[in-house]
């Protein structure tokens, strides 16, 4: 695989791959404004969020019993998933096209991307 | 205000900031936390939480047209972005450990330094070119599409470009901003990128520095999904108009206008940080 053939596959994905995110937003927060819209917004005082909508796994399952923000969450997750793919596709594409340094360099950048998350 | 006249006049904001972000590529992250700190009351902490994953999102979608331009350097991004993660994660950690009012100090003196930078004169370097030996050794020369052929180009100051990479990512992370005036200033000033191939890799590297600090802050309760959704969503929409009324935007006056303001934010920032308010 040549350079340019990976930065088109990689350019397809980031584009469906915001559009995904993007629909799933949309979708949770016109449903969260149905419901919530005359409440008084809340992020005047920073108390942090609730805890099922601290961790990907969490925030899975709680979309998954219907809560309202957890499906916000989740949207914004699979925006947020995008550098992750990014990163990772390129690993594999300067491993297929025997570029054995940058294989190397972009599992770095990966491995910090997902210790980030074990921190 | 209702919960649902805030989130529409945020996405409306949120949509000008990436216009203007577009039209002269500052903005996203740097804009936005200001105007919810300072117009809608937000705790920047909320505020950083959402810039940052409007910054991901600008940067994922503009990054699908640079990439297919084959116009960005993916050896020079992914190389660099071992300095800029490294540094995300350290800012973000000490984000985590500072309160509201010496972030928005810090936030405000890199809103002016921002402003300075973006003042420079952007001229393609002049020096003699000649290839570098560890750009050799990392093989990041490259080349891009021009409208007159192909233009080769190398790379130089890898040690200090790596360095400024560095301090961007370290202050992606402490302030949920792209950092991209900062890394744009690594490598075209330092690295003596040619000029289009340094905003195109930068803005890779923009959304996966971002992702190093996503964890941390989402982790630490930054990421309120009720405020990221209009700032998110708002933003892409920007961006998107953005790109495609840049061919007759006045942008000159247009960045010298953004400039002013985001001198004047950076100030009152400051102020507000100190407990000085009017």
């Amino acid at each position: 695989m040549n350079d340019s053939r990976l930065q088109s596959i990689l350019s397809k994905l980031m584009f469906y791959g915001v559009l995904l995110a993007a629909a799933v937003m949309l979708v949770g927060g016109a449903i969260f404004l149905f419901s919530h819209g005359g409440d008084r917004p809340g992020d005047h005082v920073f108390k942090g969020e609730p805890h099922d909508l601290r961790d990907p796994i969490a925030v899975a399952q709680s979309a998954i019993r219907g809560s309202n923000p957890a499906w916000i969450q989740l949207g914004v997750l699979i925006l947020l998933a995008n550098p992750f793919v990014r990163v990772a596709m390129s690993a594999i594409g300067f491993t297929i096209g025997k570029d054995p340094l940058y294989a190397v360099v972009s599992l770095f950048v990966f491995a910090v991307l997902v210790y980030s998350f074990f921190l | 205000m209702t919960e649902a006249w805030f989130d529409i006049l945020i996405a409306v904001a949120a949509f000008l900031a990436g216009v203007i972000g577009a039209l002269i590529g500052l903005g996203g992250g740097i804009i936005i936390t200001p105007v919810l700190v300072l117009g809608f009351g937000v705790d920047i902490r909320y505020a950083m939480g959402a810039a940052l994953a409007s910054v991901i999102a600008t940067s994922s979608g503009a990054a699908a047209a640079y990439l297919k331009d084959g116009i960005s350097n993916m050896r020079i991004g992914l190389f660099l972005c071992t300095a800029t993660t490294t540094g995300a994660v350290a800012g973000a950690l000490l984000a985590t450990s500072l309160n509201a009012k010496v972030l928005s100090v810090v936030f405000g003196i890199a809103l002016l330094v921002t402003a300075l930078l973006s003042l420079r004169k952007q001229e393609e370097s002049t020096k003699k070119d000649t290839p570098d030996p560890l750009a050799q050794k990392l093989r990041l020369d490259g080349s891009y599409p021009t409208a007159s052929g192909t233009v080769s180009y190398f790379v130089h100051g890898i040690p200090g470009g790596f360095v400024v990479m560095f301090i961007a990512g370290v202050l992606s992370g402490l302030l949920g901003i792209g950092s991209g005036a900062f890394k744009v200033v690594a490598m075209d000033q330092i690295m003596r990128i040619p000029f289009k191939v340094t905003t195109a890799t930068s803005n890779f590297m923009i959304g996966v520095t971002a992702a190093a600090s996503v964890g941390i802050y989402l982790k630490s309760g930054f990421l309120d999904p009720v405020l990221v959704y209009p700032v998110a969503l708002g933003v892409l929409a920007g961006a998107f108009v953005g790109a495609r009324i840049m061919p007759y935007a006045p942008v000159k006056l247009l960045k010298q206008i953004f400039i002013t303001m985001v001198i004047l934010i950076g100030i009152q920032m400051v102020l507000r940080g100190a407990g000085i308010q009017f």
